[in-house]
């Protein structure tokens, strides 16, 4: 967390809703990462993402920085999703509808038209692989993954001990590889598939 | 390919940093030797790589906004309805409002109710009595804190009337905030440092003893918490918007964008300007460290 972020949260411990916007400007995108391949809805995705910044808000007075800011906001974050897939769980329950959803659309900035269709096609087999995995590996990769967050910030922020963190990364990443190693349809991309493509004299 | 079953547990945290020193040489050398686990950290990487990363996430569009109107809503819930007042935007009368209250405190907490100790001649400007004033936030409830002159300053720019996504619910308190308020608010902003400027508050304003005011702090937070400064809004022209470049935007219903810069950061840009031979708009002594300072580069 850099200073300028430090004094936001100083001055919106103080009420400060300016400050307290900018710091929703600064987490929004870090937060949605973390809610959209959650949640799967981009709705729910952004409720959940909401009601973490109001949580946050609501919260500020008696937060004392025990963990640090970025830490508590993806718990917060996290406890909103389990929420929110708690009730859409009990909703579809009602209906009966199938428990295998897709993948969810993850809106993505990155690939501009100049770049490798390749590039695409790594994120959508990565995003793929990612929705397949149960939710408990996928948060946790996503937050090492993509958040960069360390085993210590993870466990903090999923209410976890660092043993079951490092289980659930270890488990998710094993699984993640073998779901894209056995996809068909890509591209080989993984240096181990490239390996046994070349063994077997398929390069 | 499966990896050794020795080094499962290592090579996860080979990947993610978390090994100590004395252990990495280990793995390492084993990773020479073994194709199976080379194999699986060489895969690691490439994941790794193809992570999207959190600066490219789309965000729906207003988002932020939206966060804002029910921050204000659930502040506005807990204000207590006896102190919603209208803002007190002018300096003028917040200066006397500041003087009504030191002198009500001296009164009735120095002893004898007497000024002995009191300077009220001190000339000094804005600096001084902005720190003391940073020092003595009360550690108010966040709900209680929220006063209606808070929730007046409409986070954007943009006066209350023109927000297109009204929450009914929401929107209705504010509604007594009348647009001139904004409209003299931003008035204010953009007065030429000089005579009108509102940097240097009437001496009569300056608190002496920081324990005296602290405690008319605790009898009265909302009083206080209209002394405070008012939160900044700056333009600069389009050509300079370069030096806005990295900051946290957000995005006002107008589809403005403005650029969150912290009072030190606000001071660097204002030092830049005049490096340029522009005139910031809001003087640089005006802001403190604690504030915080919305910037828009804008034609005109």
């Amino acid at each position: 967390m850099n200073i300028q972020e430090q004094q936001w949260v100083e001055a919106a411990k103080r009420g400060d809703q300016d400050a307290f916007a900018c710091l929703v400007g600064a987490y929004e995108k870090r937060v949605f990462a973390l809610t959209i391949r959650m949640c799967k809805q981009p709705e729910d995705a952004a409720e959940a993402a909401q009601e973490a910044f109001l949580a946050v808000w609501q919260g500020l007075p008696s937060f004392r920085g025990e963990a640090s800011f970025s830490t508590w906001l993806y718990r917060l974050a996290s406890n909103a999703c389990v929420d929110i897939l708690r009730r859409e769980s009990r909703r579809r329950e009602t209906l009966s509808l199938d428990g295998e959803e897709a993948p969810a659309d993850v809106p993505d900035r990155g690939p501009t038209p100049q770049e490798a269709a390749e590039q695409q096609e790594l994120r959508r087999e990565i995003e793929a692989g990612l929705a397949a995995l149960p939710p408990e590996y996928r948060q946790a990769l996503i937050l090492r993954e993509i958040h960069q967050l360390s085993y210590q910030e993870i466990g903090e922020a999923l209410g976890l001990d660092i043993g079951t963190v490092k289980s659930r990364i270890s488990r998710g990443r094993q699984r993640l590889r073998k779901i894209l190693l056995a996809d068909g349809n890509f591209s080989g991309w993984l240096p181990s598939k490239r390996t046994e493509e070349a063994k077997e004299g398929r390069l | 390919m499966n990896i050794c079953g020795e080094y499962t547990a290592l090579l996860d945290a080979f990947l993610d940093g978390e090994l100590a020193p004395e252990e990495m040489g280990g793995v390492q050398s084993h990773l020479e030797a073994c194709p199976a686990c080379r194999a699986y950290v060489d895969d690691g990487l490439a994941m790794r790589a193809a992570f999207p990363d959190a600066e490219d996430q789309e965000v729906p569009e207003g988002f932020a906004l939206g966060v804002m109107e029910a921050v204000r809503g659930a502040s506005q819930e807990t204000a207590p309805k006896a102190v919603r007042r209208k803002t007190v935007w002018f300096r003028t009368a917040a200066s006397l409002a500041a003087c009504f209250v030191m002198v009500l405190a001296l009164r009735y907490v120095l002893p004898g109710g007497g000024f002995r100790d009191v300077s009220m001649q001190d000339t000094a400007g804005a600096d001084a009595y902005a720190p003391q004033m940073a020092a003595m936030t009360p550690e108010a409830d966040a709900g209680e804190s929220e006063d209606q002159w808070k929730s007046s300053v409409t986070a954007y720019g943009a006066p209350e009337t023109a927000n297109e996504e009204p929450d009914p619910a929401e929107a209705a308190p504010q509604s007594n905030i009348p647009e001139s308020v904004d409209t003299a608010k931003d008035a204010r902003l953009k007065t030429v440092p000089g005579a009108e400027s509102a940097s240097t508050p009437p001496a009569i304003e300056e608190p002496a003893a920081p324990e005296v005011f602290s405690d008319s702090a605790a009898a009265s937070p909302h009083s206080w918490e209209e002394l405070r400064e008012p939160e900044f809004r700056a333009v600069i022209p389009a050509d300079q918007a370069d030096l806005l470049a990295g900051y946290p935007t957000l995005t006002d219903g107008d589809g403005v964008v403005w650029h969150c810069l912290t009072g030190e950061s606000y001071r660097a840009l204002a030092a830049a300007l005049e490096a340029r031979g522009l005139t910031p708009e809001v003087p640089a002594e005006d802001v403190r460290d604690g504030d915080t300072v919305l910037v828009q580069a804008a034609e005109g």
